[in-house]
């Protein structure tokens, strides 16, 4: 990025500019299921305030740039996780929120839990804990607004690149 | 200690009038009173009970696997049944089904259960969905779990469960190969699940076939909405059918299953400690109850007590978990009618409330710390000052949460006579908590059947007269004041010593029986009915959600009012989807 010292334009490459905006302002779908829910309110809440990182909660797809998977998914929810992703804007990013997100937690035996959604959508960043403390979302969120301003690809993207032609 | 003579006393002319009809059993150490009948008669002892001896209130409503005769010790125990003819079956001992009806008379608290013997291959019992509206969902979730047959049951379909799941996972004998595969998983996305909703299924209003004249599609403003599972103040992913004509809500349905995790599937092969730390998850607003419930259940079976200084520890708990529920809902309460500043106040208060709960448990939800005979650890040194000193301004925090809505016009207007509620609706769905007390019922098991040191503390039970959202409202707030004043109560009375009674053995095996406790949580009447075989691990534990029953009396809250209203309505019901589906 440069300032053209004539006109007074700011000059840089396209994807630069995105990278930066993207790497500023993270609006996440919330998708929350179950008690990790709960937690993700609370980033949202006074405390800890993430409105102060750009990050807004978001209830439709549409107006989301990634998604919190907070919480566990069972079979009958699955579908609708893989509807939500679909109908939302490219790029997009998954945050899996909890052991339940990213490996069942503690219902992995259970004979109705996805162990995992990982087998449903690409995920970008895995925050452990049962639930994860709202520091770690927070950390979390502001890892993947880092990664956009240095210009790494989603997880998804990364998935189509990497596929042999 | 509940006087069980004088309980026993009480019962006995109920057993009289039931001769011929039921034999009297008593159920586990607890000497509950059971009535053990047979299908033909259900009906029968159930009109008696509830007509005439005033048992109105449907408290537990699920089935039991029969555990095999143990050949071993020649004693029998309670819940198996008698040597079976058919003893020359071989391999896996052939059990049948029992169905458990606990049921409540208001007026003394006495709780007696009625147990039904299903024989193997025809699990078929009469449906009490006409006795109490209530009954229909929950004989719905033992059909979709356990597979038993509800005849005449107006619309037996699965209802936690994915519509294509094969077999009912809390019999003994479904196999849960470890967990779900990705290829089931892969399979499940394919496909929504659910059976779309069916207008015709539901009966209208009355003023139905006046409106419709003419083409029924064309002349209408019919529509059918599907909220849920992802909607912003759907409260959790709970799934809402609604049929509206214009504006006006015509028939609604709740759906859920979404948050099914298999709980009580998982606990039977579990340790009972480890127990608690599913079942706090369950219900994951006021983990507390949940365990406690589950470990009132747990001592009773065991026949041992708790020390008082545990006893004031959960009180003490578990009113400020009650506050923290009662913050969310008021959070949610707010954004439902369009205020946001509600849910920031709420939650600065909620916080401060879990930084207690971490130092003194070392979570801020998932507590694990209720152990059986007293509580996992003592508090921290010098907390209970700065507690005591929190809760003495708690009225002011409520002052100003309240500025925010009580005299605030719009939600007055919002929510003043929307979504009423009849005392006999309460009955008819098992509604119980915040939202039986909005509508003029008293009850209240820390008062009328007192558990840990509620015999010691007094409390005051709130109730309002009409039974609309802002009664429903102004009863949680008061009782976030009164928890508070209970919390510091107990703060003030904690005796000294030990907090775990030491003559707890470290290898849990309760004798074999069964157990029924319940506590009072912040959605109501939270029951665990506990069954041991002697092992280690739960032959079955059943959670009696108060949410469950609230939620599915929701259509008659509903039905008749405005799109508009559905939002502001449901919120007042307070739902967790986690403890309805479990
Ligand atoms: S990870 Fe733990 S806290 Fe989060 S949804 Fe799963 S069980 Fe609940």
């Amino acid at each position: 990025m440069g300032v053209d010292d004539q006109t007074r334009v700011l000059i840089a490459p396209i994807q630069q500019l995105m990278d930066w905006a993207r790497g500023h302002s993270m609006w996440p779908l919330t998708f929350g299921t179950a008690c990790c829910a709960i937690e993700m309110m609370c980033c949202g809440s006074a405390r800890y305030d993430t409105d102060r990182f750009g990050i807004f909660f978001r209830n439709s797809p549409r107006q989301a740039d990634c998604m919190i998977v907070a919480g566990t998914i069972n079979l009958k929810m699955a579908p609708r996780l893989k509807l939500l992703y679909e109908q939302m804007a490219e790029p997009k990013y998954v945050i899996a929120m909890g052991s339940c997100a990213i490996g069942g937690g503690p219902f992995s035996t259970g004979y109705n839990v996805v162990n995992g959604v990982d087998q449903i959508v690409p995920v970008d960043i895995y925050v452990p804990g049962c639930p994860p403390r709202p520091e770690a979302l927070i950390n979390s969120l502001l890892l993947l607004m880092e990664r956009n301003s240095k210009g790494e690809r989603s997880a998804a993207d990364r998935l189509v690149l990497e596929q042999p032609a | 200690m509940r006087t069980v003579e004088a309980a026993a006393e009480r019962i006995a002319p109920v057993f009289e009038q039931l001769a011929g009809v039921a034999d009297r059993c008593i159920l586990g150490p607890g000497e509950i009173p059971c009535a053990r009948t047979s299908p033909e008669d259900l009906i029968d002892v159930i009109r008696t009970l509830r007509d005439q001896r005033g048992f109105t209130h449907l408290t537990l409503l699920t089935a039991e696997e029969l555990q095999p005769p143990k050949p071993a010790d020649g004693e029998q125990t309670e819940a198996a049944p008698p040597a079976s003819p058919a003893g020359a079956r071989e391999q896996l001992p052939q059990t049948g089904l029992d169905m458990i009806y606990g049921l409540t008379r208001a007026a003394d608290g006495t709780t007696i259960i009625v147990r039904v013997a299903l024989e193997d291959g025809s699990l078929a019992v009469p449906t009490l969905s006409h006795i109490w509206a209530g009954a229909e969902q929950l004989e719905r979730e033992v059909y979709d779990l356990f597979g038993v047959h509800f005849d005449g049951h107006p619309n037996l379909r699965r209802i936690v469960l994915r519509d294509d799941f094969v077999g009912h996972p809390l019999r003994k004998a479904f196999d849960t190969n470890g967990g779900v595969s990705s290829e089931a998983v892969v399979e499940a996305v394919k496909s929504p699940g659910d059976a779309p909703f069916e207008e015709t299924r539901r009966p209208n209003s009355p003023s139905e076939e006046a409106r419709l004249a003419g083409d029924p599609v064309l002349h209408s403003e019919r529509l059918v909405l599907n909220m849920g599972p992802q909607h912003p103040s759907m409260h959790g992913v709970l799934h809402l059918w609604l049929a509206l004509d214009g504006e006006q809500v015509m028939a609604s349905e709740p759906t859920h299953g979404y948050l099914h995790r298999c709980i009580e599937k998982l606990c039977e092969s579990l340790n009972y400690k480890a127990c608690t730390a599913l079942l706090d998850r369950s219900d994951y607003v006021s983990g507390f109850h949940t365990e406690l419930a589950h470990i009132l259940a747990l001592e009773e079976l065991m026949g041992i007590e708790s020390t008082p200084k545990a006893d004031y520890l959960r009180v003490m708990l578990g009113e400020l978990v009650r506050i923290t529920s009662h913050h969310t809902w008021f959070a949610a309460a707010g954004l439902d009618t369009g205020a946001l500043t509600p849910f920031l106040y709420a939650f600065i208060d909620r916080e401060k409330i879990l930084d207690f709960f971490e130092a003194i448990t070392g979570a801020r939800m998932m507590f694990n710390y209720f152990r059986p005979g007293g509580v996992k650890a003592d508090m921290p040194a010098g907390l209970a000052e700065e507690m005591k000193a929190y809760l003495k301004t708690f009225d002011k925090q409520v002052d100003e949460c309240e500025s925010l809505l009580t005299g605030n016009e719009i939600f007055r207007a919002r929510t003043r006579g929307v979504g009423l509620l009849s005392p006999q609706a309460v009955i008819d769905h098992c509604v119980t908590g915040p939202m039986a007390r909005a509508s003029g019922i008293d009850i209240d098991l820390r008062r009328d059947e007192p558990y840990a040191a509620y015999d010691r503390i007094p409390v005051n039970v709130a109730t309002a007269m009409v039974g609309d959202t802002f009664d429903r409202y102004t009863v949680r707030v008061a009782e976030m004041r009164e928890s508070a004043r209970i919390a510091l109560a107990a703060l003030e009375g904690m005796p000294e010593g030990p907090c775990v009674n030491p003559d707890v053995p470290r290898a849990i095996k309760p004798p074999p029986g069964a157990a029924y406790r319940r506590v009072e949580s912040p959605r109501g009447e939270l029951g665990v009915y506990l069954v041991s075989d002697g092992s280690a691990q739960p032959w079955r534990l059943k959670v009696r959600s108060p949410a469950f029953s609230n939620l599915h009396s929701a259509p008659t809250l509903l039905n008749g009012g405005r799109i508009g209203d559905v939002v502001a309505v449901l919120g007042s019901v307070d739902v967790v989807m986690g403890e309805i589906d479990r």
